[in-house]
């Protein structure tokens, strides 16, 4: 049980270095990832009964040295969920994007791809059970590496200037992540996080070295927000998400930039303490940014004409809930976060899924206008995109429903601006997803080009019904996951 | 005042911080861009050696079986250093091969200014 984090992260570089060795296997690269990252979300689903029975945490050291100078994982029941949530959407994006990836990809490189996937799950994993904040910072450098590779690996004009764009932001805030983790190793002399905690509660509480700890705080912070865009540093995401492929989109939007928004909460939390952070204001500061991109992410989605820089623009919006829900600064309002997190982790793979498939049955065009009659020629992306869609405004049964409805229920003193921004966002989601969903399921008239109605793999329909009745489920059931993830959080 | 003198090696890697990021955000030349990024990793390399090093002992290898503790600097953020270059030399790589991909495509190193838009205007 100890061992299970770490066989995963091993199991994940193992597999990464015989992907790239494979050479021209493109189909034994692609069955090796998929049945690794089977492996690593069945192995952290056996975490989630074991916590759930015994609450608590487990640290796990590696290597040979004691507490406050060696090297530890961390886990209970929030990491084990989170890593079980973030290998399950990657398996599945992967399977109903294999079209895509066959299309976008040259069949040499498909390996390099699969090892970059590999790379992906595995900086992930150890960002979500790292104890150590340095050992986070490396595995920041290659979660970034390996998210800029599978952008690029489509090879056009477009993906390179969005790799081009999303790796010098990206690589900004490392340097700011790094600068940041000296300055709190100057001040505390510790790495490893319980011992940098202590060290700075104790700093905190005789007013020493207030400045460094505070530029720490914010330097992460800001790093960390480019990282996961939040809302002024979003500026890459439409390019990076809207260009890439299609297996490449839902994953870098489901779980990649979710990555980063752990390591913030571990950072907030564990690292400063709660009560630190907002009396530094920052919470403050991080729930304004959620509250803006939650309605100017929004609006910006509204001027898009391509669907797939729609979608990513709306991701900024959902990046604005969960700050807005972590700056509210209370446990249950982080679970709702968390909550609305995996929501959006499910949700957000299925839309670039289906649209994916839309825009393949309207002869690969991924513009709006376009799209004219699609969810009739290929009914299952159709109902996998009302489904999203549906979800993304928030209308009941749906997850992004009850995760919305969590938000605003813990919003406490914040409340009033935070559902008043709610509100707005939702009517504003409502405004450009509607029309869309509309328009695909609008018979095209007969001058409009059309195409046969196109086919769809059997692993392409399992994951589009998968993706819809997990987000179902969590709309019907999701009370359940809340009161678990606000167990998880409490302990963290 | 008198701390920012005696404390020059973590003033001189701050302002390097400081000139790197700049260059890295302000530079449109992607090789400039790139150079800004060493310069702002290179800082914190800086910043970590000076914060790590007690005057008057002896790098942290054993030398002679002595394994006094107080006779050695100390090697942690040596440590971190070394981490830190080699993410730093394999970021730089990315970097440095998108760029070359990036000039194979458009014959410029610019990335948003004015010569990449004649380039893009040419190739209409």
């Amino acid at each position: 049980m100890n061992n299970i984090p770490f066989i995963t992260i091993i199991l994940s570089m193992a597999g990464s270095i015989v992907a790239l060795l494979l050479g021209k296997k493109a189909k034994t690269a692609y069955m090796l990832t998929q049945a690794i990252l089977v492996v690593v979300a069945v192995l952290s689903l056996l975490l989630i009964p074991y916590f759930l029975q015994n609450g608590g945490t487990i640290t796990y050291v590696l290597g040979h040295f004691p507490s406050p100078w060696g090297n530890e994982l961390r886990f209970g029941l929030m990491e084990s969920i989170l890593a079980f949530v973030f290998s399950l959407v990657i398996v599945l994006a992967l399977i109903s994007g294999k079209s895509g990836i066959r299309d976008d990809i040259q069949e040499s490189k498909q390996n390099c791809y699969y090892s970059m996937l590999l790379l992906l799950e595995l900086s992930l994993l150890a960002l979500i059970y790292t104890n150590d904040i340095f050992t986070a910072y490396v595995f920041i450098e290659i979660n970034t590496i390996a998210a800029c590779g599978i952008v690029m690996v489509k090879e056009s004009g477009e993906t390179l200037k969005a790799t081009i764009k999303y790796l010098f932001m990206s690589l900004m805030a490392s340097g700011l992540f790094l600068i940041s983790i000296a300055l709190l190793y100057a001040s505390t002399g510790h790495l490893l996080i319980p011992a940098l905690a202590e060290s700075v509660s104790a700093h905190v509480a005789s007013g020493e070295f207030y400045w460094p700890l505070l530029a720490a705080a914010a330097m992460m912070t800001v790093s960390l927000g480019v990282k996961s865009a939040m809302f002024p540093f979003h500026t890459w995401l439409p390019d990076a998400h809207g260009t890439a492929t299609t297996a490449s989109s839902s994953i870098l939007s489901g779980v990649v930039v979710k990555g980063y928004i752990i390591l913030l909460i571990k950072i907030f939390y564990r690292v400063y303490g709660i009560e630190t952070i907002r009396s530094m204001g920052i919470l403050n500061v991080v729930f304004v940014l959620g509250i803006a991109g939650m309605i100017l992410g929004s609006v910006m989605a509204i001027r898009e004409r391509n669907v797939k820089r729609m979608i990513a623009y709306s991701s900024v919006a959902q990046i604005g809930y969960i700050y807005a829900g972590i700056g509210i600064g209370t446990w249950a309002a982080l679970s709702a976060a968390l909550f609305h997190m995996i929501v959006h982790a499910f949700t957000k793979p299925l839309l670039f899924s289906s649209a994916g498939g839309l825009i393949e049955a309207s002869g690969h065009s991924k513009q709006i206008a376009d799209l004219r009659g699609a969810g009739l020629r290929n009914r299952l992306a159709g109902i996998g995109f009302a489904i999203g869609t549906l979800s993304m405004i928030g209308v009941p049964l749906f997850g992004g429903f009850t995760s919305k409805v969590f938000l605003a229920y813990y919003s406490q003193e914040k409340g009033f601006i935070f559902i008043v921004a709610l509100a707005l966002s939702s009517c504003l989601n409502a405004i450009y997803y509607l029309p869309v969903l509309l328009r695909i399921f609008t018979k095209a008239p007969d001058e409009v080009k059309t195409v046969e109605s196109t086919e769809v793999s059997a692993g392409y329909a399992a994951t589009i019904w998968c993706f819809s009745i997990i987000n179902i489920a969590l709309g019907v059931a999701g009370f359940l996951l809340v009161t678990v993830l606000a167990k998880g959080v409490q302990i963290l | 005042m008198t701390n920012l003198f005696n404390n020059y090696y973590e003033v001189a890697a701050v302002i390097l911080f400081v000139i790197g990021l700049l260059i890295l955000l302000l530079q449109r030349n992607l090789i400039k861009k790139i150079i800004g990024l060493n310069i702002m990793d290179t800082s914190v390399f800086l910043f970590l050696a000076a914060k790590g090093y007690i005057a008057g002992r002896l790098s942290p290898i054993i030398r002679n079986g002595q394994t006094d503790a107080s006779l050695y600097i100390n090697p942690l953020p040596s440590g971190l250093v070394l981490t830190g270059i080699v993410v730093a030399v394999s970021t730089t790589a990315f970097a440095l091969a998108l760029a070359l991909r990036w000039y194979q495509q458009y014959h410029t190193l610019d990335v948003d200014g004015v010569v990449l838009k004649n380039v893009l205007k040419g190739e209409k």
